[in-house]
């Protein structure tokens, strides 16, 4: 059956990255997973409108792809900052404390447990159950650069040096 | 399954014997013995949630969920033991701290004897009187009320997924999901928008399955408990499917209708069958109306019913059109009637048409969901016959091929593997001019693919519309053997009437009988006669144009028989009894008869609509 296709639009375009993966995937159900890690590879987040057109493409039910990027805490719904600050409170971090590092954190970005995104979109500061890297603790990774061994003032100074770089740039 | 091997193991210190597959579950309820569960639905494939079918089985490590064990040789099972009540308990404490299980607002809870709520027993049933955990009612659980004609509230959720299998395993819509994890793990719709913006079909199926109050219906919520009410099992009269349901009564009211797991619908219904049934409806006719003065005035039944038999005596040619969603035996009376007494041949149905029963065995709604290929051509049964489009969707969820062929797009095509128009099956011999174009490629005769697709396949099902040229039902006929039909016909009883000789057809009289029972027609325009007589339950459009009106009972009124789109006789039972004690059809009709001088008799009608 042919399908009609209009001239590409914005939206089309926008999805182009998103298809290449499928493409690259196979538009194989069973590599959801995969599939959607590169797509947040791609955005950042996981886009609503994505995750649908994720669905339809793999002739899954929008629910289940919903249900996976929801259950998965490395899946982000919501657009996250340029630089993602993963503060671990894994058991061995969390004895190490790991706690005032994130209040530090979170008072010198304005951020709380609700906001975890500056207005700015720069910073986002979670919390990971663990990192796998306990011989460090306490232990934070902004974006995937691990720092080990924190302090609150440790951490604040990292987060400082990244505003002044910006602010340069 | 049938064909597994037998195991013998022991439940209870009982020796039973089971199929090998089976759950040690389904071999306990086999046998009677109930073991208990939330999560677990006999129509659902097993999940294993709710831990509350933990059995103690020997040389097992921990306690196993009963309701995804696998049976095997010499099992030594016990369902009842104090380790097995400590772990009960255990899960119900659990599942009542999770979320805010206020019982007194819900409209399934009762007491230890009424409650409905299947949770709220087992808490009685173990003696939950306090919260053993604090109960975590941070978190204001929503309410989402956005679906038309039920409710979900996600405080009462216990996470058991009945609905969500329901959705995809029954209904087939695939709507329902889980979404998040742990503690906030929700029942989401789609990419969680709200139910009512959801794909959403409103068939009901999660809310006949909930275990609990979250789910819970507008119209029958706070109506009564389950052993205040009265259930029958009833046909459903909406389309020709005929779906069993299970209808609930109370004090000559309908509350509410659910699905019958026994019949061939296996519990699924649509929204129409389930919900539209007990919305409101326009005013109810309970007496008789006259024109008089440009005006419908109430009237006697025997004014009414003179003024009939007087006005189609005088008439020279009196025509009239029956709804198709009448029994057989409104239908035969009213046949009779015309036959007898009026001697004339002018009557037809309002609407419906019957394609051919005869292009090969029939199949019922059972062969469908089971069919592993499909052949839908014409008709559109996610439309008409709702609960036939959830049944060809749950056989392709199941692996089966479907083929559509049709001239005008419909739902099923995005499932279909061959998209085939009606011309191209419409060659049932080979000319040779096609044969011409077979043997250069250019076109696979559709017939031929057909015939493959039913060779190929083990348990191929066709459905066709009505309406469909003469040559595609030829093409239809040469389908090998092995074919067996559904015919998607439309209105409820056309079968029943065609087998009656009723059938649609332009009428011509001066005066008009229409019988159209609680039928909505809406958009009929019927051209003014001399006189027209609507025996009608509904005021309509129809009424009001009417010379005379006569009251007639509504589907759950009345009591007869109709013949479904597999060919089967399903008994119409009484659920309600008729306001201001309006006749059934047959007996207006037979009155009238007798006021125009003829023997009509009931024994003739009953032997005509039982040789249906």
């Amino acid at each position: 059956m042919p399908v009609a296709v209009g001239k590409p639009t914005f939206a089309v375009r926008r999805f182009e990255g998103v298809c290449r993966i499928l493409e690259e995937h196979g538009y194989q159900p069973s590599r959801l997973i995969p599939i959607l890690q590169a797509v947040q590879e791609e955005y950042r987040y996981l886009p609503t409108e994505v995750l649908t057109y994720v669905a339809t493409a793999l002739n899954l039910p929008p629910a289940r792809v919903f249900g996976v990027a929801s259950f998965y805490a490395h899946f982000a719904l919501a657009p996250k900052g340029k630089y993602v600050i993963r503060l671990c409170d894994g058991t061995a971090c969390h004895v190490k404390r790991s706690i005032p590092i994130l209040d530090a954190l979170r008072s010198r970005l304005g951020l709380s447990e609700q906001q975890k995104t500056t207005p700015d979109m720069l910073f986002t500061v979670e919390t990971v159950s663990c990192l796998g890297a306990c011989g460090l603790a306490p232990v934070l990774v902004i974006n995937d650069e691990v720092h080990g061994q924190m302090t609150p003032e440790r951490a604040v100074a990292l987060v400082d040096a990244i505003i002044t770089k910006e602010a340069q740039q | 399954m049938s064909d597994a091997p037998l195991v013998n193991l022991t439940i209870n210190g009982r020796l039973i014997r089971a199929r090998a597959g089976q759950t040690v579950m389904e071999a306990a309820t086999a046998e009677g013995i109930h073991i208990h569960s939330l999560c677990h639905h006999p129509e659902l494939k097993p999940e294993g949630s709710c831990r509350l079918c933990l059995v103690d089985i020997e040389k097992q490590r921990t306690l196993q969920p009963a309701c995804t064990f696998p049976v095997a040789e010499g099992l030594v099972i016990q369902t009842e033991n104090p380790k097995i009540t400590a772990a009960r308990r255990f899960a119900l404490q659990m599942i009542f701290s999770e979320r805010s299980h206020y019982c007194m607002y819900c409209p399934r809870s009762g007491t230890a004897e009424s409650t409905d709520c299947e949770l709220q027993r087992l808490g009685y049933k173990y003696g939950l009187a306090n919260w053993e955990y604090t109960p975590h009612y941070g978190k204001d659980w929503p309410v989402d009320a956005t679906r038309k004609y039920f409710i979900m509230d996600h405080s009462r959720c216990i996470l058991c997924r009945r609905c969500v299998r329901a959705c995809n395993q029954i209904a087939a819509n695939h709507t329902l999901g889980v979404g998040m994890r742990g503690a906030r793990t929700m029942i989401v719709a789609d990419d969680d928008v709200p139910f009512g913006q959801s794909s959403c079909v409103s068939c009901g199926t999660c809310l006949q399955v909930c275990p609990t109050g979250a789910l819970f219906d507008r119209h029958s919520a706070y109506c009564g408990h389950d052993k205040d009410v009265v259930q029958t099992q009833a046909a459903c009269l909406g389309c020709s499917v005929g779906c069993g349901i299970q209808a609930v009564t109370r004090d000559n009211q309908l509350l509410r209708v659910e699905g019958d797991w026994e019949a061939g619908n296996r519990g699924l219904l649509c929204s129409i069958g389930r919900f539209e049934v007990v919305e409101p409806k326009p005013p109810r006719i309970t007496q008789p109306l006259i024109r008089r003065e440009w005006q419908l005035v109430e009237a006697t039944w025997d004014e009414a019913l003179a003024h009939v038999a007087a006005r189609l005596r005088e008439a020279e040619r009196v025509a009239g059109l029956a709804s198709p969603r009448l029994p057989n035996e409104s239908l035969a009376a009213f046949a009779c009637f015309f036959q007898e007494v009026l001697g004339s041949n002018d009557v037809a149905l309002l609407y419906g048409e019957n394609p051919p029963d005869d292009l090969g065995r029939t199949a019922t709604l059972r062969d469908v969901a089971d069919s592993d290929c499909v052949i839908v051509i014409g008709g559109d049964p996610c439309s008409n016959q709702k609960v036939i489009g959830a049944l060809i969707k749950r056989a392709f969820d199941n692996g089966a091929r479907l083929i559509v062929v049709n001239d005008r797009p419909t739902e099923l095509d995005a499932y279909a593997c061959v998209r085939l128009e009606l011309e191209d099956i419409s060659h049932a011999v080979e000319s040779p001019f096609e044969r011409l174009r077979h043997t250069y490629h250019l076109r696979v005769s559709g017939v031929a693919q057909l015939k493959q697709a039913v060779a190929a396949a083990q348990r191929p099902v066709v459905l066709y519309g009505s309406g469909l040229s003469t040559t595609v039902y030829a093409g239809l006929r040469v389908l090998p053997d092995k074919a067996r039909f559904v015919p998607l016909i439309e209105g409820t009883n056309t079968a029943g009437a065609a087998r009656l000789g009723l059938r649609a057809q332009p009428v011509h009289g001066d005066a008009l009988y229409i019988l159209l029972g609680d039928d909505m027609v809406n958009g009929h325009v019927l051209p003014q006669r001399q006189f027209t007589v609507v025996q009608a339950a509904y005021r309509s459009a129809l009424t009001e144009a009417a010379d005379v009106v006569l009251p007639a009972r509504i589907w759950a009124e009345q009591k007869g028989h109709v013949v479904n789109m597999e060919g089967r006789t399903l008994e119409v039972r009484p659920l309600l009894d008729a306001p201001n004690s309006i006749q059934s059809d047959w007996e207006t009709i037979l009155r009238l008869g007798g006021l125009m001088g003829s023997a009509l008799s009931f024994d003739a009608i009953s032997e005509m609509s039982l040789a249906v």
